[in-house]
């Protein structure tokens, strides 16, 4: 026997809309060394329906919060600013992770529809309690990375500890893929106050595209620690030549030639080409070349392999794609092909027919020359 | 004389360089600019000559002088050099100004621009000559070619105006752009030269620093996403071609307000009537044909977001979730994930304004009993860290 479910659309009306869009302002909070710090974040309304909303802390946050409300009512486009408590609790120096919790009462929450989804947020809590001592975090960050312009490197420090500290500079090496030391730098020294922020900044100029590693030398006070971050310097892209054919004769197997370069700082491996092959707006032909690995900031030719067996002559498009790293750059190439020669966006490519014919007559002249002299002493 | 001066005035009118020149006319007036002292020797040239007070005109030569500089009027007021000072009103001998016993001073003034002189045995590249006299004290005057002492002089035209910084607008701590849209007023070179603006934000600590920024137009979009809920300070000015600049516009400051924004533009899907599995045949469905419609979610707000699922319920009488009966993925995904009853990753939106298809996929258990199944899913936004 079949069964059949059916699904009903019934009692509309009388669940509570459900939550399809809120925000909650600013994203995240960060508090260092708690003290009873009293913290806001404001919800936002942004649907035309009504929220009923609770908060939940969560994490190992949760036991510093202490919310002024677990729960709100918003009517369409409200703003509500909810304050909370960061307390000082007894527990290990460390950074604590979690937040609040913020979705749809589940009260309210009734499904009327087979699948249906409602949107939550969670508003992220860092907690750092200060370490004893002398203790900075840091983190590498840069800006608009571009080649041959100055790339900004920014070392962000923050004093996490329960010492000022008196003097913090970092030495700023920058490092090739090889390991190669193209830049260094000391910044210069700054104090930095328990809980202050500062950030040590240096200029370098690349040479090239590629990835860099950065390493951060911290010493403060007689404590050296390292940071160190990758960065990515412009993007990934192949400049692509001239297509070059080689012997031609229509009906053969033509050689289909196409330069390639890198301004990458790191191999490339497995770059290849595809050749479609257009008559009037129609792919004909399409045909894969080989694989090749390109040396960093290198070149590497190509080669795809065309069938003419069967054509007639003509014009064609050659739309030459290559494909890189997960990137792929194309380039078309317009040729009129006739018997014994073809020719490429104004370059004329000589069959090897015509090759043979001009290089016997080369050889008959010489010939006829020499018969000539040879004559001519005779007489 | 007279063809010198004028080659030199085109010259430096071609290459745009502000510059005051003088003249020894011919005549008690001048044919062009202003008159500063009548001049004449004993055969009445103006080389090896006495002086007298331009008003007096009865002295054959006259010191006249102009300025290239085309919004600017040069005058006779003393409050930018003197020349030369003169022994009386007529029949005078000329003494360098800084000697200061003769009693007439002979002055020369530009309205807007910044003039320098100074007297030397030859002027810069910069300078003109304007007269030259046979020695510092009790002195004959002639033309640049007559003596050693010359007198050289430069002009500098007067920067462009401070730029009026319009956006963001000062002290906005709410700005929700990332890319952020920075707005000044034009400046407008004194001589009409082509303008430039440098542009100086400062981040705040934890952000990245930003280089300045010369544009050519009056306003800038940052090219990097700029940090949040932290200050940023900004100025600009203006420069002119000669670089010579105005003073940094007074510092605005701004702040970017972080938010968390998400939005289903398609909250609820409908897999219809199906049949139930059995022993020899599985019965699935799936959103990935859009038939039926996977879910819709976007980011609206201005940070980078996680966002992570769960299922508030249960879908099916006879299997829990986190089994392969109810299951999800994002658009690009390959592999189908259990809908659980903890939050599971769903994806990140690395650039807002981004949208995502929440694909679902449903098989129906077999010995489910039939009747009405619904769930809610909740997927929750996070920052990413």
């Amino acid at each position: 026997m079949r069964h059949s479910y059916f699904f009903l659309i019934i009692a509309l009306i009388l669940a509570l809309p459900l939550t399809t869009a809120f925000g909650v302002s600013p994203a995240s909070t960060s508090v260092l060394d708690p003290d009873g710090n009293v913290q806001t974040l404001r919800i936002i309304n942004t649907q035309v329906e009504p929220l009923e909303l609770q908060l939940v802390p969560e994490g190992n946050v949760a036991q510093f919060i202490q919310l002024s409300q677990t729960e709100v009512s918003l009517r369409p486009g409200e703003r509500v600013d909810i304050p909370f408590v960061v307390r000082d609790i007894n527990v290990l120096p460390g950074t604590y992770t979690g937040g609040i919790g913020i979705s749809q009462k589940p009260s309210s929450v009734q499904s009327t529809f087979f699948v249906q989804a409602v949107a939550a947020v969670l508003h992220k809590v860092e907690v750092v309690v200060p370490q004893q001592g002398k203790h900075v975090r840091a983190n590498v960050l840069t800006d608009t990375p571009a080649t041959n312009e100055e790339v900004l490197i920014t070392v962000a420090t923050e004093n996490i500890g329960t010492e000022n500290i008196n003097s913090l500079n970092a030495r700023i090496d920058v490092r090739g893929p090889t390991n190669d030391l193209l830049f260094s730098e000391r910044t210069p020294s700054t104090p930095l106050s328990v809980g202050s922020k500062a950030n040590l900044v240096t200029g370098w100029v690349p040479q090239s595209p590629g990835t860099y590693l950065v390493e951060a030398v911290l010493q403060y006070d007689g404590i050296t620690r390292t940071v160190r971050e990758t960065i990515t310097i412009g993007s990934l892209e192949l400049r692509l030549g001239e297509l070059d054919v080689g012997p031609f004769s229509l009906g053969d197997i033509v050689r289909l030639d196409l330069p390639v370069s890198s301004d990458w700082n790191q191999p490339l491996p497995g770059v290849f080409g595809q050749v479609q092959v257009y008559q009037n707006g129609e792919v004909i032909d399409t045909i894969t070349t080989g694989a090749l690995q390109l040396p960093p900031r290198g070149d590497g030719t190509l080669s795809a392999f065309w069938n003419t067996a069967g054509l007639a002559p003509g014009q064609y498009v050659l739309e030459y794609t290559v494909f890189y790293g997960g990137e792929t750059n194309s380039k078309a190439f317009t040729v009129d092909a006739t018997i014994n020669a073809i020719a490429v966006d104004g370059q004329t490519g000589t069959s090897a027919y015509v090759s043979l014919v001009l290089g016997a007559l080369i050889i008959l002249a010489g010939l006829f020359f020499v018969a000539k002299r040879f004559i001519t002493r005779k007489k | 004389m007279v063809v010198l001066a004028l080659t030199a005035l085109a010259l430096l009118t071609a290459h745009s360089q502000a510059a005051i020149y003088c003249d020894f006319n011919a005549s008690t007036t001048c044919d062009a600019g202003l008159k500063f002292v009548g001049i004449e020797n004993d055969t009445g040239g103006f080389n090896n000559a006495h002086v007298q007070n331009y008003s007096l005109n009865t002295y054959a030569n006259s010191l006249c002088c102009s300025t290239n500089v085309t919004d600017d009027s040069i005058g006779r007021d003393c409050s930018d050099v003197v020349l030369f000072n003169m022994s009386s009103q007529d029949n005078a001998h000329v003494q360098n100004n800084s000697i200061g016993t003769y009693p007439v001073g002979v002055c020369l003034s530009l309205d807007n621009s910044n003039l320098s002189c100074r007297y030397d045995s030859s002027c810069g590249a910069s300078e003109t000559c304007l007269f030259s006299m046979s020695s510092e004290d009790n002195a004959h005057i002639g033309d640049c070619s007559e003596y050693s002492i010359l007198y050289c002089c430069s002009v500098s035209s007067g920067p462009p105006p401070v730029p009026t910084l319009l956006l963001p607008v000062d002290n906005n701590y709410s700005v929700q752009e990332r890319y952020v849209f920075f707005d000044w007023t034009d400046s407008i070179d004194p001589q009409g030269d082509p303008v430039h603006y440098t542009i100086n934000i400062t981040a705040p600590s934890g952000c990245a620093a930003i280089g300045a920024i010369n544009r050519s137009v009056s306003d800038y979009t940052s090219t990097t996403q700029l940090c949040t809920d932290a200050t940023y300070n900004w100025t600009v000015r203006a420069c002119d071609d000669g670089e010579l600049c105005s003073a940094w516009a007074p510092q605005a400051n701004f702040s970017i307000e972080s938010l968390i924004l998400i939005n289903f533009t398609t909250n609820s899907t409908d897999f219809g009537t199906v049949e139930p599995s059995t022993i020899d045949t599985t019965v699935e469905n799936d959103t990935l044909d859009n038939d039926p419609s996977p879910l819709v979610i976007e980011n609206v707000g201005n940070v980078n977001v996680d966002v992570e699922l769960y299922g508030l319920s249960q879908l099916w009488t006879n299997q829990p979730l986190n089994t392969s009966y109810f299951q999800f993925r994002n658009e690009s995904a390959s592999v189908w994930s259990n809908v659980n009853t903890n939050y599971t990753n769903f994806t990140r939106f690395l650039n807002f304004s981004d949208s995502e298809e929440l694909e679902l996929r449903i098989e129906v258990p077999i010995g489910e009993p039939p009747g009405a199944k619904s769930i809610v899913l909740q997927a929750r936004a996070g920052a990413s860290s």
